[in-house]
């Protein structure tokens, strides 16, 4: 047992930690665009990481965490009733860290289309648009068969298209 | 692919862009890393179902309230003013406070409060090597969105890291066990969350923490009672409750 209190000052962080402060934020975005709603992204963001923590201890290290991170993301917000409310009827201010006025910075008629989506069509638009994830991949990360993303994904379009139908 | 349907493309592209770019808490990764601190380990294959959930915390209640400590009666500990003159001084604890009527001693001569935290039952000794972190907030976004705000000290004794949270009493404590004294002792002199093992130690009620100010620190006499163990490598469940006195000045 080290007994030596000049070894105090030594404090090494475990390679999870910085993991956290690479990825949070990134998977933040993600979960903002899936949910849409910051409160519930934030939310998502501690459970995932405990999640990937609990994983991390039986797996080990990975490579790169990044897409393994993605698919507990993803699948996360997925899984996330709306209605699962864990509280104890506490009531506090909400955390007013989080900038705002990022809302108006979007497109307002494709937010509108966006958000009467559902959350598995949003995460099919971000996975193949903006992460460019083949339907295929998709399909794997979501656990489904690659016509069932291309179902979502073809309902999605015909959503959003509705709106952009004048331009 | 037509020209319309490639700048239908595009702008779905720009608009997850935008999405993708809403900004995040400035404090996210602070609050994921003290809170997979403070989680226990043996929750967590329960955690993130919802009927898994209410049911463990019924019996979280339950047995909390069984181990109801027996010093919840206690009177707040008297507001600790002063703070050691020198390392010679006896344990902080025992430091009088000096009388009302004292001569006034020139602010320049005055060494600054520092923290100081002495243990005794299942962990005995005085930490040293504190190191005090004020202007902390447990925060939960889950519907009912609450903070709790709460001072920390890590430091060492007999060469493990020592951390301990006192949460405002009159919060509600922290999210999981509504604590409002924590202690954990990480068999290493780190505090990271994968470190190796731990154990805790908490507190239910308030009683005992005074003078809690969220940017300066807090005075506390408690006695904290046996929690939950970390499961990494020679976890051990603590036995015993412990004394907590001292403060943590920020």
């Amino acid at each position: 047992m080290p007994s030596s209190v000049a070894q105090a000052s030594v404090r090494v962080d475990h390679p999870f930690e910085p993991m956290v402060r690479l990825h949070s934020r990134r998977l933040f975005a993600m979960a903002y665009a899936i949910l849409r709603d910051p409160a519930e992204a934030d939310d998502a963001i501690q459970e995932v990481m405990f999640r990937a923590w609990r994983a991390w201890e039986k797996t080990g290290e990975h490579a790169d965490p990044g897409p393994w991170l993605t698919r507990i993301c993803v699948n996360w917000c997925l899984s996330r009733r709306a209605s699962l409310r864990i509280g104890w009827g506490r009531t506090a201010t909400l955390d007013a860290t989080i900038p705002a006025a990022h809302a108006a910075a979007e497109d307002p008629q494709l937010a509108a289309a966006y958000a009467r989506l559902t959350r598995r069509q949003r995460a099919v638009v971000l996975l193949h648009y903006h992460l460019g994830y083949s339907l295929d991949e998709c399909a794997e990360l979501l656990g489904c068969r690659p016509g069932t993303v291309r179902s979502h994904l073809g309902r999605a379009l015909a959503t959003l298209r509705e709106e952009m139908r004048d331009d | 692919m037509t020209d319309g349907t490639e700048r239908h493309e595009d702008r779905i592209r720009a608009f997850l862009s935008q999405c993708m770019r809403h900004p995040a808490p400035l404090d996210l990764e602070d609050r994921v890393i003290r809170r997979l601190r403070r989680r226990p380990l043996w929750l967590a294959p329960f955690i993130t179902g919802t009927v898994a959930v209410v049911a463990v915390t019924a019996v979280a209640v339950v047995a909390f309230a069984a181990h109801t400590p027996p010093n919840a009666t206690l009177p707040p500990r008297p507001a600790t003013t002063s703070s050691p003159a020198s390392s010679a001084s006896p344990s902080p604890a025992e430091t009088p406070t000096p009388p009302a009527t004292a001569t006034p001693v020139p602010a320049t001569q005055v060494p600054a409060p520092t923290s100081h935290i002495a243990l005794s039952g299942a962990l005995a000794g005085e930490l040293t090597d504190v190191q005090a972190t004020c202007h902390l907030h447990e925060r939960v976004n889950n519907g009912h969105n609450f903070d709790s705000p709460y001072v920390q000290a890590v430091g060492v004794l007999n060469g493990h890291s020592v951390e301990v949270d006192i949460f405002d009493p009159s919060s509600f404590g922290s999210w999981e066990q509504a604590a409002h004294g924590m202690v954990t002792e990480f068999k290493s002199l780190s505090t990271s969350i994968l470190s190796g093992s731990y154990s805790s130690w908490i507190v239910q009620p308030p009683a005992g923490i005074s003078q809690f100010n969220l940017s300066a620190g807090v005075s506390f006499d408690i006695t904290v009672q046996p929690s939950w163990q970390g499961s990494f490598g020679d976890a051990f469940t603590p036995k015993r409750p412990l004394t907590l006195t001292g403060s943590i000045v920020c």
